[in-house]
């Protein structure tokens, strides 16, 4: 156990640091941009510290779902880095038969509503507010 | 990248050699450039000769990759800028090109210095190009039929579709292969890819595409638009293609609600268009390639991220890129549920 910060705090830190600090006092446009992006990149590591493994079991419950099979060989991975490498597996089975046309897709079925909820989810981590100014959060 | 000296120094050398005669490099200033190549504003003076004068001009430098492996080379480019303002297309023009690397180490152009915005957020916010706003949909309707106009025979470099094949496939057989050398795997590409191949509308009249026709790669000032950048997408292809890219959302700019560049509906710029061109617009084939647009987009993001993951390039603002993939996605599987809901 470490001392506080944590991690999200540093995380967090840095970009105030960044955006408050480093951004009003960088006359260099192109450095200013760069600048910006890196702090925007430091909020979307917070929010997936803070989102990461609820977003994970949502999305291996729904790929279990698609290839009920799976559950069994794994059953409920307690560590993140388990329950990553599980949905990265499912979905990459997922693409190789989509391509293969073994899977098909159309809209409003479960591998569409699927394949759609996990772009929502990757971008309530990665650009939370154009999901919600574009109102694709639904 | 080489110090601002160095550039001048090196610069200085090549145009003496091609303008036989001394010729001065000064005030080198980088611009806002894209992220596969950088701009660098400079002033010239070549002292004597036929070439004898001062140049205002932009030096175009090719960065560490390519966002698309079908991007055109500088000479290439060259050539089809010096065709593009036969044409009548508003084109700065070129000076000199070179792709010996022992000049500056990567391919370059100098093109005329046109001054204005090219920042497409700046473009939509600006006060001072409220007039430019109002102009630029009808002018970018005119400016893309005389692309469109253009005679492509002798640019044979261009790639271009097999004869009888919808032009939508040969872009989507490029993406196939793009797709295959990312490190991960996307379903939501592959849904787009199997429905964009499906639905791919005949293209009867292949013409020349500019490639990347949006704000951005526009030069406005408060006229509206001066010039038309950033040629090296160029193809032969489906008149569709650059007529929907405008609309994609991203090129919206953040003002979502105006569908076309963020600035109108759309409808002047459509109008003028047909209108200069004496084509037709087809209402499905420009919202297939509003489809493909966001596909292309989504793909071309994490192409960039892997220039910065694979260490070619390392940069922050590639990086990021990999992270906005998801937005062009989403927005494609949207576009793809309303066309299938209106049964076209």
């Amino acid at each position: 156990m470490q001392d506080r910060p944590d991690l999200r705090e540093l995380l967090e830190c840095v970009r105030d640091f960044l955006q408050n600090e480093a951004v009003p006092r960088t006359s260099d446009p192109h450095l200013r941009f760069r600048v910006r992006i890196a702090a925007n990149v430091l909020s979307i590591a917070a929010r997936e510290i803070e989102l990461e493994e609820e977003l994970l079991r949502k999305e291996r419950r729904r790929l279990l779902e698609l290839y009920p099979e799976a559950g069994v060989v794994v059953p409920a991975p307690d560590a993140v880095q388990e329950l990553k490498r599980a949905v990265k597996g499912l979905t990459e089975r997922l693409a190789r038969e989509l391509r293969s046309g073994q899977m098909a897709a159309a809209p409003g079925d479960p591998v569409w509503s699927h394949v759609r909820a996990a772009l929502v989810e990757k971008l309530q981590v990665a650009n939370p507010a154009w999901l919600k100014r574009t109102g694709k959060n639904q | 990248m080489m110090s601002p000296e160095e550039i001048s120094r090196r610069l200085a050398a090549f145009l003496s050699r091609e303008a036989r005669s001394e010729v001065e490099v000064a005030n080198l200033r980088p611009l806002a450039g894209g992220a596969s190549r950088a701009a660098i504003a400079l002033d010239l003076e070549v002292k004597s000769g036929p070439q004898a004068g001062r140049y205002a001009g932009v030096l175009r430098l090719d960065l560490g990759g390519k966002i698309y492996e079908a991007s055109l080379s500088r000479a290439q480019e060259f050539r089809l800028l010096r065709e593009a303002g036969r044409a009548g297309v508003n084109v700065p023009r070129v000076f000199w090109g070179c792709e010996d690397p022992s000049v500056l180490g990567r391919d370059f152009l100098i093109l005329e210095r046109i001054e204005g915005e090219t920042i497409g957020r700046k473009i939509i916010d600006a006060k001072e190009l409220e007039e430019a706003r109002r102009l630029l949909p009808r002018q970018m309707g005119v400016q893309l039929a005389r692309i469109h106009a253009m005679d492509f025979a002798a640019l044979e470099f261009l790639p271009r579709p097999q004869p009888e094949e919808p032009a939508a496939r040969a872009v989507l057989r490029r993406a196939r292969e793009e797709i295959d050398r990312l490190d991960d795997l996307h379903p939501a590409l592959e849904i787009g890819w199997k429905w964009l191949w499906e639905q791919a509308p005949p293209c009867p009249r292949p013409v020349l595409v500019h490639g990347d026709f949006r704000l951005g790669n526009l030069m406005v000032g408060p006229e509206g638009l001066r010039s038309v950048l950033d040629w090296e997408f160029s193809s032969v292809g489906d008149p569709h293609e650059d007529l929907a890219w405008p609309f994609v959302l991203d090129w919206r700019f953040g003002n979502e609600a105006m569908r076309f560049a963020g600035i109108s509906d759309g409808a002047g710029f459509l109008e003028a268009y047909q209108k200069a061109s004496g084509r037709e617009v087809d209402g499905r084939s420009l919202r297939y390639w509003e489809i493909l647009g966001n596909f292309r987009w989504a793909l071309g993001c994490l192409t960039q991220a892997n220039r910065h993951l694979s260490g070619k390039e390392r940069s922050v603002e590639l990086a990021s890129l990999g992270r906005r993939a998801a937005e062009m996605e989403l927005e494609m599987m949207d576009l793809i549920a309303g066309s299938e809901s209106q049964g076209s």
